[in-house]
């Protein structure tokens, strides 16, 4: 059976079975393999896309859930030849360990982005509880979201930031 | 035996000689001829098993270890680059391939033989040995603090201070100036007296067919520009936009993890026909 939607951006048709798993479309019938598989029941995070906007987890959402919507995965997340301004956190902040949850990370940040532009504590925790990071880089999760829409990164303090990721409210 | 017959002293003689030229067999010389057919490379010039200049003098470190976010690719790069003289701004890393001549042989005396001090003379022999035993047994390993322990302090330095050497040799003939006066920084090699001045790719053809050393001059720690600075970690970009490569893609990625998981007793999410 066929299904349409537009993937970041473009309109596609996939011919597939409707109860294939978003995430197994995304890497094999369109090979975005930016997207990962983690755990297969919507328990870690690592498979987060967006379909209009709010953050999902592909692995357990069918394809036939998705006709007619827009779904954005990691790779349509910049903006044309810029990076999202998370993505220039994520590297500003030296976020990413082995990198293997940090797809979902930022798809689910930026959806929490969408709704609240300054986010608090409660809400990124909120927003963010679904990501598990087995590397533990949550304390430069929580700051590199934080300091996209506050300005926080001055150039001259990027070292001290990155010592201290994660502990900023003590400095 | 009590005193030397004329036997004895032939065979001793015999057996010792037999020794050195299975010893200098044995060490490593110049692994380039062999390596550049299967890495396949185009457009740069492989100078070292772990170093390759472009034409436009960007330098390459090949890195015999996986990048597991442990930052080895960036922190072998610096300690490469910091022997090499290398513009650390410029210069660009990457995974080897699993071939022999990555194995992990400096491990040898690193671990294997660890406390002992061996004369100069016999180190590319020691370390000729280790590269054919590592590969024997497709030793290419990343972990037990192997990467920076014995690959960064006993090959990436090697290559560096090695490479770094041969280019100074290269430009000294070239120039037809005393080798010592050759000076090497920011992948530029210059000689002061006769104020020349010529990137490092300059001389790539030249020393791709030259012996790198396995006992090159290594810098004072004191002289480090690159080695223990703050560097932004080289695998990050690639994983903040997906473009990462990582272990699950490099299978067919459902079809290996359902067959790896199927005696568990997951959900029907997996179980759907390709």
């Amino acid at each position: 059976m066929s299904t349409s939607f537009s993937v970041n951006g473009n309109q596609r048709t996939v011919d597939a079975d409707p109860s294939k798993p978003l995430l197994w479309v995304i890497r094999e019938d369109l090979g975005l393999t930016g997207t990962k598989f983690g755990c297969g029941i919507a328990q870690c995070g690592a498979c987060t896309v967006q379909i209009d906007g709010e953050a999902i987890r592909s692995c357990v959402t069918p394809i036939s859930a998705v006709e007619g919507k827009t779904v954005t995965t990691i790779e349509g997340l910049n903006q044309g030849d810029e990076l999202h301004p998370l993505q220039q956190a994520w590297i500003d902040h030296q976020v990413p360990q082995c990198g293997y949850c940090q797809s979902g990370q930022l798809m689910s940040a930026s959806a929490l982005l969408t709704r609240y532009p300054n986010p608090t504590d409660a809400q990124i925790d909120a927003a963010m509880k679904g990501n598990i990071c087995r590397c533990g880089m949550y304390g430069r999760i929580r700051t590199a979201i934080k300091s996209v829409n506050r300005n926080e990164v001055a150039s001259g303090e990027k070292d001290k930031l990155y010592y201290n990721a994660g502990r900023l409210d003590h400095v | 035996m009590s005193k030397w017959t004329r036997r004895a002293f032939i065979t001793t003689g015999v057996v010792a000689g037999g020794g050195v030229m299975v010893g200098i067999a044995i060490r490593p010389g110049n692994q380039i001829k062999d390596l550049i057919p299967k890495l396949g490379i185009a457009g740069e010039n492989l100078v070292h098993t772990y170093i390759k200049i472009d034409s436009d003098n960007n330098i390459t470190a090949v890195i015999p270890h996986s990048e597991m976010g442990q930052g080895v690719h960036t922190s072998l790069g610096q300690m490469l680059a910091e022997e090499l003289d290398a513009d650390w701004n410029r210069m660009k890393v990457e995974e080897a391939p699993a071939l022999g001549e990555y194995a992990s042989y400096s491990a040898g005396r690193r671990y294997l033989l660890a406390g002992i001090e061996f004369p100069k003379i016999l180190i590319p022999t020691v370390d000729g040995m280790m590269m054919r035993v590592a590969d024997t047994l497709n030793m290419q390993i990343t972990g037990g603090s192997l990467s920076v322990r014995s690959t960064g302090f006993l090959a990436m330095r090697i290559a560096g201070a090695a490479t770094r050497e041969m280019i100074q040799a290269a430009a000294a003939k070239s120039w037809d100036v005393p080798v010592n006066e050759v000076v090497t920084e920011n992948s530029y090699v210059s000689h002061g007296p006769t104020n020349r001045r010529e990137p490092y790719a300059t001389f790539s053809n030249e020393i791709t067919s030259m012996t790198p050393s396995q006992t090159p001059v290594f810098k004072s720690p004191s002289d480090y520009k690159i080695v223990g600075q703050y560097v932004p970690r080289r695998d990050i970009p690639a994983k903040v936009d997906g473009s990462a490569k990582l272990l699950a893609n490099t299978f067919q990625g459902a079809t290996f993890l359902r067959r790896l998981m199927g005696q568990q007793n997951l959900p029907r999410t997996l179980d759907y026909p390709i």
